[in-house]
């Protein structure tokens, strides 16, 4: 099973308080947000819709790539690193 | 008022008055701020909205130490129904309510810390019938008599419950549906409330600030009247009340169409005779012309007295007497979404 660290925006802090970077596990993309999401079940909401897609307006990047998390089967590497981030919007 | 929080489009902030008014926050800086509440133990409840991340529910014992619930309202999983924004907390005995957009009502029997949706509501036969207005289609107010209930939803009507909400029946009779002609009430949807009070004393009595005015029961809803004397215009959204004095407060406001004071002439309206009549609260209000509205939650009263409302503009208008005198309070903030005396 793979390590990653997951890396979330400051902006998260009413979900996660200070936490910047969690450790997460998995073989998949799938089980590594499944990890992460069971470390920090109030990050859900905020990161996915109802329909388990990545919120729009959330963007997330596995080693520098951006994806949208639609294949969750992909296999995780050995010290991913998967960073959340908010787009450039809101005003 | 000596505590008043302030909800806005990015974060909140107390005021807390010791002497003079002082402020602190931003709170959840960069995230809306959409309600505030108490939970029956007493915990303090905020909703929180985003321009990225989803609407959650926080909890806190002092105002200043947050945590998000885990298991907040939310629609369930695969429905294409979406949780846009919490828009109020309401407390029945030992139960707690929210209500949000998409439309919907939950409960939580545990202060808060988990919700269950109100499936008579959630999923009322009317609902697929239901529209949004121009501010989403949220249930932003519900009032509690015991077992009965009443759940404002815009742009769909007021829900009545007599069984605890295990049942919901729609009473807008005597209001215009928002679209359509004015005497039609035989369409099935499209009732705009935007804000309900009652009284406590006798809670048949409600009044109703409308999208196509102002209105009052005396009959729980069974029939609303108009009652209008004495107002600038009819549209507004904010409408709260005085239990001991009986005084009403409603912030006119154009039309749908331009959602500001006429002709710039930012002013509470009150009534101290039930709403037969209205006329500028008291005095205090700005000379110069202000180009800003009053959102449905944006007005508090800590029923000794106080009344608060706030504006898109980010002023805050105090009276502590009842209406008669009117203060702004020197601080500027973003739109304010809504404001709670605590």
């Amino acid at each position: 099973m793979a390590r990653a660290v997951v890396s979330l925006p400051r902006l998260l802090e009413p979900a996660v308080g200070a936490v910047r970077k969690v450790e997460v596990e998995g073989d998949t993309w799938g089980e590594a947000i499944a990890s992460l999401l069971r470390r920090h079940p109030t990050l859900r909401v905020h990161l996915f819709d109802e329909e388990s897609r990545l919120r729009p307006h959330v963007m997330c990047f596995v080693n520098g790539q951006q994806t949208r998390l639609e294949d969750k089967a992909v296999v995780l590497s050995e010290g991913a690193e998967i960073t959340f981030l908010q787009a450039v919007s809101g005003g | 008022m000596k505590t008043l929080a302030v909800g806005t489009e990015k974060g909140s902030y107390l005021l807390r008055h010791d002497g003079e008014w002082q402020v602190s926050g931003p709170q959840f800086p960069g995230w809306k701020v959409t309600a505030f509440g108490r939970a029956p133990d007493g915990t303090y409840l905020a909703g929180l909205a985003s321009n990225w991340f989803g609407a959650s529910v926080h909890r806190s014992p002092n105002l200043v130490e947050w945590e998000q619930v885990e298991n907040g309202p939310s629609f369930p999983d695969g429905m294409d129904r979406k949780l846009k924004q919490i828009w109020t907390f309401s407390t029945n005995g030992d139960t707690l309510y929210a209500g949000v957009d998409d439309a919907g009502l939950f409960r939580s029997d545990d202060n808060g810390l988990n919700w269950a949706p109100v499936e008579a509501l959630n999923e009322h036969s009317s609902r697929k019938s239901w529209y949004p207005g121009a501010g989403g289609m949220c249930a932003h107010q519900i009032l509690h008599d015991g077992p009965r209930m009443w759940v404002g939803i815009s742009a769909v009507g007021v829900f009545h419950s007599e069984d605890n909400g295990a049942s919901f029946e729609r009473f807008d009779s005597g209001v215009p549906p928002t679209v359509g002609p004015d005497e039609d009430e035989t369409t099935a949807e499209g009732w705009c409330v935007h804000g309900l009070t009652a009284d406590p004393e006798n809670a048949n009595r409600i009044w109703r600030q409308d999208h196509r005015g102002v209105y009052r029961t005396t009959d729980g809803g069974d029939r609303w009247e108009r009652i209008e004397e004495g107002l600038p215009a009819n549209f507004g959204f904010a409408i709260g009340r005085d239990h001991a004095s009986g005084s009403l407060f409603v912030v006119p406001l154009e039309a749908d169409t331009n959602r500001l004071p006429v002709n710039g002439r930012l002013a509470a309206y009150r009534s101290q005779d039930d709403g037969d009549t209205w006329e500028v609260s008291g005095k205090g209000w700005p000379e110069a012309a202000q180009f800003t509205g009053v959102l449905r939650k944006s007005i508090t009263l800590d029923q000794v007295g106080g009344v608060a409302i706030g504006t898109t503009g980010g002023t805050v208008y105090l009276s502590e007497d009842t209406g008669d005198t009117w203060t702004a309070l020197p601080f500027a903030f973003p739109r304010i979404f809504a404001l709670a005396s605590l």
